[in-house]
């Protein structure tokens, strides 16, 4: 590439990017503010007057750190119960042939496909009847059968790359098909269970629409309800809003940075070929 | 063999299944069980919520006739086909530019931050855009900024005739990162000569674009695009969270309007009859990946 092309596309990175980034710089910013300086003329990124009252205002509200600990919670199981059964339904895509095996994918992709507003109808009535409702396990079901059928085309195209001759060798050595999962597929595994409880993790941790209609207390809704709420009051605070959109996202991205690597490799090990 | 060939054979295919069989059952359990009881549910009455009664395919006739109806289906399309495509685009030019020459610890730097979008919940997606399409929020200031000054006094989201277009760039903010990922990631498994020898040829860059690149991805696109429109087609929280599907219903997609009949009138059969139209839909226009991923098996 030529001097000029170079700078040319590292500017239009810079350039693009800094716009693409426009809403979270913004978010950043009016959390530093106070409420009367988020609509501060004239316009800067910088705060008129920099100050921590947003986060005083959120860490002090009991409820709201509550609703932290639920979306840890649901979010941790949901990811713990789907990364264990699409690795072990991964591997038995990836490496049996049996009666019944391409209408069982055909069904876990068309499960990819309900609307949401579909499958809450039921739910709704069915965690009602069994008591269920408004319930830690109300959400952890429901985010599981959302996760699931990703996670196992995703750990099955994974396993699909890992070379069947080590298969071969371990029943050489007179491994079962359990010990070779679990010494022989699951080591070299690693990215993409990773990516696999990432993708659950990120889609447990900010999902709304069930969290709306499944719970009803502090005591088992997420924090995605909280800003929802925030949202839902016709915001005067939106310092606050923004202070606790940041701590809701912080996590995630902190997560992200750590394993990205792995998460790429795993993402992208069956669609891109 | 010592053992009776039948016993074994069952046995055989006992453990065959036995790794798929707890996330498959699960999976009947959490989305077969509740779609047969929509099938039922939309083939009954609910003006009395306490004592459905059977309706035929009353519920089926009744959304053909109500405007509204056609009004949310076609807000569906246009979000959904605006939406792909713009975070097609989008996500397409971050790729090309970050897969050119360049410092390696910068390229990493921009991948990293670009994908924040897409890792931040609708909720807060939806926070930040409110604040921004504010009245006297950051666009507003940007476009008086400018000398704009009449088109700086919109209410972004109170306008029927930009309410649409806002969620929608909203919502292409969050998920043209991943677009970005999957596309940076196949471009990257392009082999490097075959640009080379395009350049010999003087091919100029929208002639690459167009005859190496984009072919090289064909796959890759045509998957990303099933499963974002899938994920459009069905979205629910931006508007939901931004308009409720206002002002004068000019943001209302199909899964607002069903959420309406269903919990606001508690009407389940008709919410039921419009919820598996919409599924019909999606799996009638998703069948390509459907058996993309199938024939992956071979």
């Amino acid at each position: 590439m030529s001097k000029r092309g170079r700078v040319a596309t590292y500017l239009s990175i810079i350039v693009l990017g800094s716009i693409a980034l426009v809403p979270i710089l913004w978010m950043i910013s009016v959390m530093f503010r106070s409420n009367p300086d988020v609509f501060a003329v004239p316009l800067s990124l910088l705060p008129p007057e920099f100050t921590w009252e947003a986060f005083a205002k959120v860490f002090s509200n009991q409820d709201l750190m509550r609703l932290f600990l639920n979306s840890y919670i649901i979010a941790i199981a949901v990811t713990f119960i789907c990364v264990l059964f699409a690795a072990l339904a991964g591997y038995g895509f990836s490496r049996f042939e049996f009666k019944g095996k391409r209408t069982a994918l055909i069904y876990i992709l068309l499960t990819q496909m309900f609307p949401m507003v579909l499958l809450v109808i039921p739910y709704f009535l069915f965690v009602s009847r069994v008591g269920l409702y408004d319930t830690y396990w109300a959400l952890i079901l429901a985010y599981t059968s959302f996760a699931l059928p990703f996670s196992i085309m995703m750990l099955r195209d994974f396993i699909n790359t890992i070379p069947r001759e080590l298969d071969e060798a371990a029943k050489m050595d007179g491994c079962g098909p359990f010990r070779t999962f679990f010494f022989i597929i699951l080591p070299p595994s690693l990215p993409g269970l990773i990516s696999t409880a990432v993708y659950t993790f990120i889609l447990a941790w900010n999902e709304f629409l069930f969290a709306v209609m499944l719970t009803n207390s502090i005591a088992s809704r997420p924090l995605t309800i909280g800003i929802g709420m925030l949202i839902g009051e016709f915001t005067t605070e939106w310092n606050a809003l923004m202070a606790l959109s940041f701590m809701a996202s912080a996590p995630l991205i902190i997560v992200f940075l750590f394993v990205q690597k792995f998460f790429l490799q795993g993402l992208t090990a069956g669609s891109v070929k | 063999m010592k053992n009776n060939g039948y016993q074994n054979q069952y046995f055989d295919y006992f453990k065959k299944i036995s790794f798929i069989l707890p996330a498959l059952l699960l999976l009947l359990l959490l989305t077969a069980y509740p779609l047969y009881q929509v099938i039922i549910m939309s083939f009954y009455d609910y003006s009395n919520t306490d004592n459905p009664i059977f309706a035929g395919i009353e519920n089926y006739t009744r959304f053909f006739v109500d405007p509204l109806f056609w009004k949310s289906l076609i807000n569906t399309i246009i979000f959904t086909i605006v939406s792909v495509a713009f975070s097609f685009i989008i996500g397409m030019t971050f790729a090309l530019l970050l897969n050119q020459q360049i410092n390696t610890k910068f390229r990493a730097v921009f991948r990293s931050v670009l994908i924040f979008p897409w890792l931040t919940s609708s909720t807060v997606v939806a926070a930040i855009f409110m604040l921004m399409f504010n009245p006297f929020g950051l666009i507003n200031h940007f476009l008086s900024m400018f000398g704009m000054d009449t088109l700086a006094q919109t209410a972004w989201l109170g306008n029927e005739n930009t309410a649409l277009a806002s969620i929608i760039i909203a919502n292409v903010w969050r998920s043209f990162p991943f677009m970005m990922l999957m596309l940076l990631a196949g471009l990257q498994t392009i082999p490097k000569d075959l640009y080379e020898a395009a350049e010999l040829d003087g091919a100029g860059f929208f002639q690459r674009l167009l005859y190496i690149t984009i072919p090289s991805l064909k796959n890759i696109i045509l998957t990303l695009a099933t499963l974002e429109f899938i994920w459009n087609f069905r979205a629910f929280d931006l508007v939901f969270l931004m308009t409720g599907g206002g002002p004068m219903n000019s943001t209302e997609i199909l899964s607002t309007y069903i959420y309406q009949f269903a919990f606001r009138k508690l009407d389940f059969g008709y919410a039921s009859a419009t919820a598996l139209f919409m599924l019909l839909v999606m799996v009638a226009l998703s069948l390509f990946y459907v058996r993309k991923s199938i024939s992956k098996e071979d």
